[in-house]
């Protein structure tokens, strides 16, 4: 190596020196212009047109929903690199808020006047229609401030809490599915008793207290029932856990 | 400045930070959850064959155990479990335990265990038995017997069944009551008596005359019937283990149809005065007749709140059969159906929310419900063919009609929610108006328990001779335990 650099820089080999570089220089600009040596830079794919239909769907919906859209993409190329239109995120729903429930007020049961036959009689008025008596029916079980409460499961105190959600659902499912004999209360109208029940970290049960009762003790104690066979519960998603359950029997209609 | 002596700054520190510590660990978190109506289903009960004791037979015990299980399964409310699934024994313990492996009977999905002996002879048999939930491990009420006269294990099984049923729900089951109907079987209309679920058929008249709308009185010891056999329509009333007295009232008047009122209520009569029918009250007995309805009107087919403070009733007053509520008090009257151009048949429920009644279609007759306060109607029996005649059990959980669906009528028997309907009678030619008794005052005798007392012999067991008594006079005996030899 030293020998070489010391061939290439002394006055005898300046010139050789100087042709080598400008020969190189020629090559690589020969190569520059002719193209060869630059990478091939591929054409962009035609744009994607995409009709939104629907609400903005997370990504892994999207890319469904492109896949069935006709395409116009490059051929032979399986692993080209398709250049995703760049999508601002939405911000996330608020979390529902409870809405404190106004009184609504209960319409009295119309009641219509006799239908007449003859002709000559005026018309009375038609009778309530179905939709017209579940919706009295509704408004009154409504204004009862035991029903008015939060909708949504899981929703306590406002804040919307989906792990307690799903918990809530499981447990709900498992006390129904165990409620034995629920039959013979459901022409009971107003039934409702309330149990405190308190599980371990692990679901099982420690206790069970009638907090009120429904005034009818074998609707209690069916109730009751019901607690214990559903035993052991869901683990708690943390730990140990209090469940206030309101039980009512729903009606026969 | 000096600084702080070292030890006595940790040693405040460590004091605030102790008494800012929760005094207690952190709260549990709880939720609220609404339980409301379960999945319709009923309670899984293991029933232990009772073991012998005494002189009664098998036999004995066979007819009991099957008059158990079938009056369990009637309710609607019970799910018998397969014996086959029992890791206790199939025959109950002797002497009975005062404890259970409730777990074991918890394991086979049972919620409750039935156990018991039966003891006696021939004549006459004894059944303990023992409640139990296996759910929460302890005796249901306090164990208890029921007594009645040999032949009659059936009854003393359907009677154990209502007591099952009552001691889970507070309202006793209807196994151990009665349906009576009208049934051409013997080509004439004459009055019949069957037990709830059909079995044990007998004829109640014999007057080979034209027999309608039979009714029960309050404690199910009489019944009232429509009767042509003096050649025009008066109301009769036949008592059990008595002959029949006659007409409620010998007046010579066109007496259609007598309703029984709640205790002290009297009956109501309809009363045919030429063109008009109008409704009536008279004693039980058939004196102090007094008009409830007036007017040029067709009222007939009352029934009686529970209270004894309404008739419900079908009036044509205002051009087709609708259904009517009067006061008793003070005689007003209102309209409660306006839906349908023939509605008929009215039936209070035991409990007083509803009245069932049929209404017209295309094809003969469906049954609704109808809420007398509100006037909120609610299908009961919808069907092709024709259903007609409803009648309440006395727990207002059940209803029997008459339906031709197969064709030919027959009583049937359904749940008000709809479910477990069961035809009652077969091959009894054309059977209708069927009448449910009440919770039958006298039944087996109780000794302990939740059990009613009641004296046997006005329950009196039918014997196998009495199902062989052709007595043809007017009027049998309900029970007929004996020919009633005597003639009018």
């Amino acid at each position: 190596m030293r020998v070489l650099a010391d061939t290439l820089f002394t006055d005898a080999g300046f010139p050789r020196t100087l042709a080598l570089s400008a020969a190189g220089h020629l090559v690589v600009m020969g190569l520059l212009l002719s193209g060869l040596a630059l990478p091939r830079i591929h054409s962009l794919p035609a744009p994607v047109f995409v009709d939104l239909v629907a609400p903005p769907t997370p990504p892994r919906a999207k890319s469904a929903a492109r896949a069935s859209a006709p395409r116009r993409v490059a051929r032979h190329r399986p692993r080209q690199r398709v250049v995703q239109p760049v999508l601002i995120p939405r911000s996330p729903p608020p979390a529902p808020k409870a809405r404190p429930k106004a009184k609504p007020k209960v319409a009295p049961a119309p009641r219509t006047p006799p239908r007449a036959k003859s002709a000559q009689t005026p018309q009375p008025a038609p009778p309530p229609t179905a939709d017209e008596i579940l919706a009295q029916l509704r408004a009154r079980v409504s204004s009862r401030p035991e029903t008015a409460q939060l909708e949504a499961p899981g929703v306590e105190e406002g804040r919307f809490d989906p792990l307690l959600a799903r918990y809530q659902r499981q447990v709900l499912a498992r006390l129904r599915a165990n409620w034995t004999g629920v039959r013979a209360f459901q022409q009971h109208a107003g039934l409702r008793a309330r149990y405190q029940v308190r599980l371990d970290a692990s679901g099982a049960l420690r206790e069970v207290t009638l907090a009120r009762g429904s005034g009818n003790p074998f609707f209690d104690e069916s109730a009751e029932r019901a607690i214990r066979r559903a035993d052991p519960y869901p683990r708690p998603p943390r730990g140990a856990l209090t469940l206030d359950l309101t039980f009512e029997p729903g009606g026969v209609f | 400045m000096s600084a702080l002596p070292r030890v006595p700054a940790l040693a405040g520190l460590a004091l605030c930070l102790c008494a800012l510590a929760p005094l207690r660990g952190g709260a549990e978190e709880r939720l609220r959850i609404d339980v409301r109506g379960g999945v319709a289903r009923a309670v899984p009960v293991a029933v232990q064959r009772f073991a012998i004791t005494g002189k009664v037979s098998a036999e004995q015990r066979d007819r009991f155990d099957r008059a158990l299980r079938a009056g369990l399964e009637f309710s609607g409310l019970v799910d018998l479990v397969d014996r086959e699934a029992f890791l206790d024994p199939v025959d109950s313990p002797r002497p009975l335990a005062q404890v259970i492996p409730c777990d074991n009977w918890r394991g086979i999905g049972a919620d409750v265990l039935v156990q018991g002996s039966l003891e006696g002879d021939a004549r006459r048999v004894r059944a303990h038995f023992r409640i139990w939930d296996v759910v929460r491990c302890q005796m249901q009420g306090a164990g208890g017997h029921f007594e009645t006269a040999g032949g009659a294990e059936a009854l003393l099984g359907r009677r154990l069944a209502d007591e099952i049923v009552g001691r889970f729900t507070g309202t006793r089951g209807v196994a151990a009551t009665q349906i009576a109907f009208i049934s051409t079987r013997s080509r004439n209309k004459e009055v019949y008596l069957m037990e709830a679920d059909g079995s044990d058929p007998r004829p109640v008249t014999r007057n080979r005359s034209i027999n309608l709308l039979p009714d029960w009185s309050p404690d199910g010891d009489s019944l009232l019937y429509t009767s042509y056999r003096r050649g025009h329509p008066e109301v009769w009333r036949i008592s059990r283990g008595r002959r029949p007295n006659g007409p409620l009232r010998d007046d010579g008047s066109t007496q259609i149809r007598g309703v029984w009122g709640p205790d002290g209520a009297g009956v109501a009569l309809v009363v045919s005065h030429g063109p008009a029918t109008g409704l009536y009250r008279v004693r039980p007995d058939g004196s102090r007749l007094e008009a409830i309805t007036r007017g040029r009107f067709l009222d007939t087919s009352p029934t009686w709140s529970p209270d004894g403070s309404k008739i419900a009733f079908v009036s044509d007053r205002s051009g087709g059969p609708q259904l009517y509520l009067l006061d008793v008090d003070d005689r007003s009257v209102r309209r409660l159906t306006f839906e349908g151009r023939y509605n008929a048949s009215p039936a209070w429920s035991p409990t007083g929310e509803w009245i069932a009644y049929q209404t017209q279609t295309q094809a003969g007759f469906d049954l609704y419900l109808i809420d007398p306060e509100t006037g909120t109607t609610v299908p009961l029996v919808v069907h092709a063919g024709s259903d007609e005649d409803p009648s309440w059990a006395p727990d207002g959980r059940k209803i029997a009609f008459a339906s031709a669906r197969l064709g030919r009528y027959d009583v049937y028997t359904i749940d008000v929610d709809g479910r477990n309907l069961r035809r009652a009678t077969r091959n009894l030619g054309e059977c209708t108006a069927p009448a449910w008794s009440p919770w039958l005052a006298g039944g087996p005798e109780t000794r302990s328990g939740r059990g009613e007392a009641g004296s046997a012999r006005r329950y009196a067991a039918r014997s196998p001779r009495a199902a062989e008594s052709t007595d043809g006079s007017p009027g049998a005996d309900l029970r007929a335990d004996r020919p009633a030899s005597e003639k009018r």
